[in-house]
């Protein structure tokens, strides 16, 4: 386990004032926050190895740099809008994540959700509505970092 | 006569005796054949289920026989059955008059019974002519003949209708008050007819018409025709009835006519063919079966016992416009010589026609057949006639050797053909109209039962199947299968469906890189208004290209797809394309596709296509509904955002560990997060005319107004490295505008222009007064505006067809919106500049009322 004050955590959403709070309070706690508004821009940090955590929304737009086909769908629909599922999955499929939390934020019915994503059973995997107080969820990612 | 029936279920029974005494016919119902016996009698109808006899068949037919004195049967017999063995079984049993296969209509069944009373009661009042007794009453020939149906006299092409010893009597002709037939007046021959000839003769005074009749049949005999006047009881003649009577003197003379006939006979032939071809058919054939007697069943060419049987095959086909082409006479062949299956096709269809006639109507009025019999049933001629669309027929053509030259149809002293052409013109007319009236209401039947289905039908996609099922069970298609067109045109996506054809094609089809021909189809419709492409045979001349279909389809697909459809339509052969539209919009795409050559009729072509215009308002509600439930969706989605942001900032804000400024800055966010969410429920509010604006309104200092919006993007803009910049040069400080009509425009505006901007680029907002109007444009680079959309994004629900993969779904209400709102104030907002930067333009009146603002 490294020193929490080294993390970077991608922050994954297109929409920066859903997550802003949330990166503010992280910086405040002394994580390093990755902000990355499109698919492409997180898997090329992803790809590099320059983060210890993931949070991501499932509702991001289709990437143009990104091909459909190398997403992984695991039974959705390709016309879904949870975009971020596959993205998940794909970054699972060529552990590109291994050993990495995961915050998913997403307002679908979690229930519905969860079954689509791949890992779920890894103590590293948590899901939580969009509301969820910033506090709450720096809480939740040194929670899963201390796993 | 009285019809018994013997029924074992009491409601059938009594259903089937009420249908009878309605038709003021005597019945009667029993409940098993024991009960009947006793009570038959000579003429009797007797109407039994095989089931009822199936222990004891041959002593129950015994037992519900009855014979006159002579020994000859006077009971009829019918049977129902569902069972082919059963009925073969029956067919060998000479006191069987009728089997029916069930299930059967009772109405078909009173019919067999009523035609038959009239035809004996017909019989009954010729036996008084011909005894020369006294005729009850001239009127009693009128209210019988009235009642008989004409077709039946086609049954027999010996003019072996009716019989009294060794008379031949038969055929009742009306006769049209005024013209001659149409066939007289055609060859301005007054007499050409023995039904214009009789009338002559009774327009003089005549009491009876008579003339020599030399018809041929195998006994090479000939007969006097002659025809009694029908009158009204205006004593004016309407119809008559006409009786022949063997001319035995003329047998001394038989072989001279004999000839003359046979010299005439293809021309005599070949005008009957030619009613066919007046009825739209393309092509009819006549098949004559010699060395008679035959069997009924000429189906399988079993060598032995055919190998003696010879025909006649003529043939005439229809050339593209619809007019007679003779390009084959047939020769005698023997049916053990026939190679092509299709011939063998005419002797396979097999639906019954009440009169007689077979007539095939598996798919649509394809095929026609109708059988010549002689006196004892047997099969001596068929004419088969068949329907196709477009295109010719390539395929040899069995025994047809080419010939030239038109034949002239005269028709000069054997009248062959007066009786004949009458009748098979009203037979084939009411065997055609009769099927296709009975084929259209099960269709609309069909069509209505999907409309109901399609109304009901939660989703678009549940709609489009069951369309493409209903179009399936109005053709009868092998194969159907229905692409959509996606929202922004791109490709097609398979809906439903399967087939070979179809597993060519894969689940979405791009039609910019990938040109199936229904894609081909669908591009064509809208660069040119074609709704279809129907590839009927590969070797087809195709309409669209001027090609034929085969290389149609090499210049639209790649070689290997082209092969493998070729290879398919080989197999298929009807391949059949319709282009569904909404609002004039084409929307996707059905395919039908048949196991045989030939079977997309314009009927079909027309159904189809009815079907399709007449479900696209019930498609269109389904699909409005669908939007509406998508567009809760996305506002839903819209509408959790700054909820959320604003929930996550009251819990930052009491976590009681931040200092002044934090806290200010997160008040800050909560204030602009409630303005966005403002601004959604007041669009929402437009929307459903729930935004009143003040009309009379006048807004100071508007430019503010805007570098208020501007602030609450700054954040956003910020994350995307996008700059805004306002130029206020000018703006005027008052405008007649409401201040949150205002608000709310700008900020639909500027948040597109957020939204759809790429990375690192510049918004900028400008302002200029032209002839008292001032404009307000937002420029901005980013993913712009279709060219053929400029209007369309300013539609409710609607979006530009190029924002997929740049946000979320667009809810399709800010633009139409802020329309709505400039409009109000005889203002309007429009696309200036489609791209590079895309530019949209606020146009704001400066006149308000009767007072100029400054």
């Amino acid at each position: 386990m490294t020193d929490s004050k080294k993390f970077r955590v991608v922050v994954v959403d297109d929409e920066w004032t859903r997550v802003e709070l949330i990166v503010e309070r992280m910086k405040r706690e002394g994580l390093e926050a990755i902000y990355a508004r499109t698919l492409a821009e997180a898997n090329s940090i992803l790809s590099n190895n320059k983060a210890d955590a993931l949070i991501l929304d499932i509702i991001m737009p289709i990437d143009s740099r990104i091909k459909l086909s190398d997403l992984d769908w695991n039974g959705l629909d390709e016309s879904t809008s949870y975009t971020g599922v596959a993205f998940h999955n794909y970054l699972v499929r060529n552990r590109l994540i291994d050993g990495l939390p995961r915050l998913i934020l997403t307002n679908a019915p979690k229930d519905h959700i969860r079954g689509y994503f791949l890992g779920i059973d890894d103590v590293r995997f948590e899901m939580s509505g969009k509301n969820i107080s910033p506090y709450s969820a720096v809480r939740l990612l040194k929670e899963m970092m201390s796993k | 006569m009285r019809v018994r029936i013997i029924e074992d279920d009491q409601q059938v029974k009594d259903g089937l005796v009420n249908a009878f005494r309605r038709e003021e016919l005597d019945a009667d119902g029993y409940c098993n054949v024991a009960a009947a016996v006793p009570e038959i009698d000579n003429d009797d109808f007797i109407i039994l289920d095989y089931s009822l006899v199936s222990n004891q068949v041959q002593k129950s037919i015994n037992d519900l026989t009855k014979r006159d004195d002579q020994g000859n049967i006077t009971t009829r017999l019918v049977f129902f059955t569902g069972n082919t063995k059963e009925a073969e079984e029956l067919a060998g049993q000479k006191e069987v008059f009728r089997i029916i296969k069930k299930p059967a209509y009772t109405r078909d069944i009173v019919k067999l019974v009523k035609l038959c009373k009239d035809i004996a009661d017909f019989q009954w009042c010729i036996d008084v002519e011909l005894s020369q007794e006294e005729p009850e009453k001239e009127g009693k020939f009128a209210i019988i003949s009235s009642k008989i149906d004409i077709p039946l006299m086609v049954i027999d092409i010996s003019y072996r209708v009716l019989y009294h010893n060794d008379a031949m009597v038969g055929i009742y002709r009306e006769i049209k008050k005024g013209s001659l037939c149409y066939r007289c007046q055609n060859t301005n021959n007054n007499e050409a007819c023995t039904t214009c000839l009789a009338k002559k003769a009774f327009e003089r005074g005549q009491k009876e018409s008579r003339l020599e009749l030399k018809a041929i049949e195998n006994e090479k005999s000939f007969f006097i025709s002659t025809a009694i006047p029908l009158k009204n009881a205006d004593n004016e003649v309407y119809a008559a009835v006409m009786y022949f009577i063997k001319d035995s003197s003329a047998n001394m003379v038989a072989t001279t006519y004999l000839e003359k006939f046979q010299e005439r006979y293809l021309e005599r032939i070949d005008s009957i063919l030619r009613i066919f071809i007046q009825y739209g058919f393309t092509r009819a054939r006549y098949f004559e079966v010699r060395h008679l007697p035959v069997e009924p069943d000429i189906e399988a060419p079993d060598g032995a016992t055919i190998a003696d049987r010879g025909r006649i095959m003529i043939l005439r086909k229809a050339n593209g416009e619809g007019l007679l082409k003779e390009d084959v006479i047939g020769k005698r062949i023997r049916f053990n010589e026939a190679k092509h299956p299709a011939d063998w096709k005419i002797v396979t269809t097999t639906e019954k026609h009440p009169l007689g006639e077979y007539v095939d109507m598996s798919n649509t009025v394809n095929w026609a057949r109708v059988e010549f019999r002689d006196c004892n049933k047997k099969i001596i001629a068929i004419i088969a006639a068949d329907k196709r669309h477009g295109g010719g027929d390539k395929r040899e053509k069995i025994g047809a050797v080419p010939t030239t030259g038109e034949a002239t149809v005269t028709d000069d002293d054997l009248k062959f053909l007066d009786v004949y052409h009458h009748i098979m013109n009203t037979t084939i007319e009411e065997m055609v109209n009769t099927r296709r009236r009975e084929r259209q209401l099960k269709d609309y039947d069909t069509m209505m039962k999907a409309e109901a289905k399609i109304a009901g039908a939660k989703t678009e996609k549940n709609a489009l199947s069951v369309l493409l099922d209903a179009c399936k069970d109005i053709t009868h298609a092998d194969d159907a299968t229905l692409m959509l067109l996606s929202g922004d045109g791109k490709y097609l996506k398979k809906l439903s469906g399967a087939g070979r054809l179809s597993e060519l094609w894969p689940e979405r089809i791009d039609i910019n890189k990938f040109t199936p021909p229904c894609v081909k189809t669908l591009i064509r419709y809208k660069d040119g208004g074609h709704k279809r492409l129907i590839i009927q045979d590969i070797d087809e001349y195709e309409h669209f290209s001027g090609t034929t279909c085969r290389e149609f389809l090499y210049g639209t697909l790649s070689t290997e797809e082209a092969e493998e459809a070729d290879k398919i339509l080989k197999d298929r052969l009807t391949w059949a394309c319709f282009v569904i539209l909404y609002d004039e919009r084409p929307i996707g795409t059905i395919s039908l596709r048949f196991k045989e050559k030939y079977r997309i009729t314009d009927y079909i072509v027309k159904m189809v296509e009815t079907f399709i215009s007449k479900s696209a308002p019930l498609l269109m509600v389904i699909c409005v509904r669908e939007q509406l439930e998508e567009y809760m969706r996305r506002m839903t989605h819209e509408i959790r955002g700054p909820i959320s942001t604003m929930n996550q900032a009251a819990s930052e804000l009491t976590e009681g560990d931040l200092d002044a400024e934090i806290q200010r800055s997160i008040l800050h966010k909560i204030r602009r997060e409630s303005e966005f969410a403002y601004f959604l429920l007041e669009n929402v509010r437009a929307i459903e005319d729930q935004f009143k604006p003040r009309l009379d309104a006048v807004l100071d200092n508007p430019a503010s107004e805007i570098d208020y919006i501007i602030e609450l993007y700054r954040d956003v803009a910020k994350s995307k490295g996008i700059s805004i910049t306002f130029n206020k040069n000018g703006f005027p400080v008052q405008l007649p505008f409401d201040r949150d009509a205002f608000r709310l425009v700008i900020n639909n505006l500027l948040g597109n222009a957020v939204k759809y901007s790429d990375d690192d680029t510049e918004i900028a907002i400008n302002n200029g007064i032209v002839d008292e109007w001032l404009s307000v444009t937002f420029a901005n680079y980013g993913v712009g505006v279709v060219e053929d959309e400029k209007e369309i994004i300013f539609e409710k629900y609607r979006s530009g067809s190029n924002i997929k993969g740049i946000a979320y779904k667009s809810s399709g209400i800010g633009l139409y919106t802020a329309k709505k709102i400039m409009n109000l104030f005889d203002g309007d907002v429009e696309v200036l500049q489609t791209a590079k930067p895309t530019v949209f333009g606020l146009k704001f009146s400066m006149h308000s009322g009767e007072e100029d603002v400054k």
